[in-house]
This record gives structure tokens, C-alpha cells and sequence, in this order.
């Protein structure tokens, strides 16, 4: 339980420190670019606020979390729950095949409309299965 | 892979969140274990047979390789 709660700590100063450097890349740049469609003003602004309110709900969940005993303890066993960890691994795999199949297909579609959209998804689908591939050769060698 | 969790926790009148509790896992994974929907990973299994005082092989029954 104490590796639990140390665990429960390091997230969140690891919130913490996603909102303190979320928000200082977001108002430098702001600051410094001034030259910025306004579409896309709106979007960046969105995204900011929307990483600033999940970090804020994270924080708040682990602060009570790490002052209430019972709950932490119910959170603990939550967590490290064999079947929901299988699950997560299950969801995980699954969704990560149909998201391939799916940018895969959207490369060949969107190739016929425009070249810039298939490229970019042809090299967002490319990184993601390289990654794939670095990780489990990482967890080949450590298991 | 068949088990008999539900008939010893019933035979000595343990209700699914003590025997949760006991086992330091959440509630549904007591009842998928109970329906045969989850197999259960050797710490698991372990600290089950451990808890209803069997070996490991009578509480669960393994009936050969699945999925083949």
C-alpha cells in the first residue's frame, strides 16, 4: 500500500508538472507568435484548457485519494485487480489493431482526394507501428 | 477452465465481497471467476486455495488446452 501511495504522489506532481510546462509552452508561444490563424488559436486555446482541466480533476481525485484511507484502499485494489488490468491489456491490443486497420484504409482512401492527408496519416501510421515494435522488442527483453 | 469457488464459499458461508477482500481483488472478478468467464493467474489461484485451505488442483479442474 505504501508503494501505492508513493506511486499515487509521483502522478500527481506529474500533473502538476504537465500543467506548470502545458501552461508555460502554451502563453510563451503565445506570446511570441503572434501571427496564428484564428481557427487554429481556438483549437490550441481548447486543447490547453482541456489538458489543464483533466490534470486539475486527476489532482484533486489523487489529493483525496492519498487523505482517506478507505478510499485509497478501494482504489488500490481497483487498480491492481488482475481482471481489470487483463481488460486494459485486451482493450489496449484491440484497439491498437483497429486503429492501424482503420489509419490504413484511410491512407488508401485519402490518397485518391489529397496527397497531404494521405501522407501525413501514411506517417502517423508508420510511427505508430514502430513504436509497437520498439515496445515489445522493450518488453521482450525484459520479460 | 472449471473451479470450485462458488461451492466452497458457500459450503462455508462466505459472501463474494469477503471472499473479494480476502483475496484482494474487486467483486466481479470473484463473479467471473465464479461463471467460468475469467481463469484465474497462479498468485490468484494460489492465494485462493490458500484461503479455502485446498491445493491448487482441487479447487480448479483443468480440463486440457483451450482455444485449439
Amino acid at each position: 500500500m505504501e508503494n501505492f501511495k508513493k506511486k499515487l504522489q509521483r502522478r500527481f506532481y506529474l500533473c502538476l508538472m504537465l500543467c506548470c510546462s502545458g501552461s508555460a509552452v502554451y502563453w510563451g508561444l503565445s506570446y511570441l507568435i503572434k501571427d496564428v490563424p484564428d481557427f487554429s488559436r481556438g483549437m490550441i486555446a481548447g486543447v490547453y484548457f482541456g489538458i489543464i482541466v483533466v490534470a486539475a480533476f486527476l489532482m484533486i481525485k489523487y489529493l483525496i485519494l492519498l487523505r482517506n484511507e478507505d478510499k485509497l484502499k478501494a482504489e488500490y485494489i481497483k487498480t491492481t485487480d488482475e481482471r481489470n488490468i487483463e481488460i486494459s491489456k485486451a482493450t489496449m491490443r484491440t484497439s491498437s489493431v483497429i486503429s492501424l486497420v482503420a489509419t490504413g484504409l484511410a491512407v488508401l482512401i485519402t490518397g485518391f482526394f489529397s496527397k497531404t492527408v494521405s501522407i501525413t496519416l501514411f506517417i502517423d501510421m508508420t510511427a505508430g507501428a514502430l513504436i509497437t515494435v520498439l515496445v515489445n522488442l522493450y518488453y521482450n527483453k525484459k520479460m | 477452465m472449471k473451479n470450485k469457488i462458488q461451492e466452497l464459499r458457500k459450503a462455508r458461508k462466505v459472501t463474494q465481497q469477503e471472499l473479494a477482500d480476502a483475496l484482494s481483488v474487486t467483486r466481479q472478478t470473484i463473479i467471473s471467476l465464479e461463471n467460468g468467464k475469467y481463469n484465474a493467474s497462479l498468485t490468484l489461484a494460489h492465494k485462493a486455495a490458500q484461503f479455502f485451505g485446498v491445493t491448487i488442483e482441487e479447487l480448479f479442474i483443468f480440463e486440457g488446452e483451450e482455444n485449439l
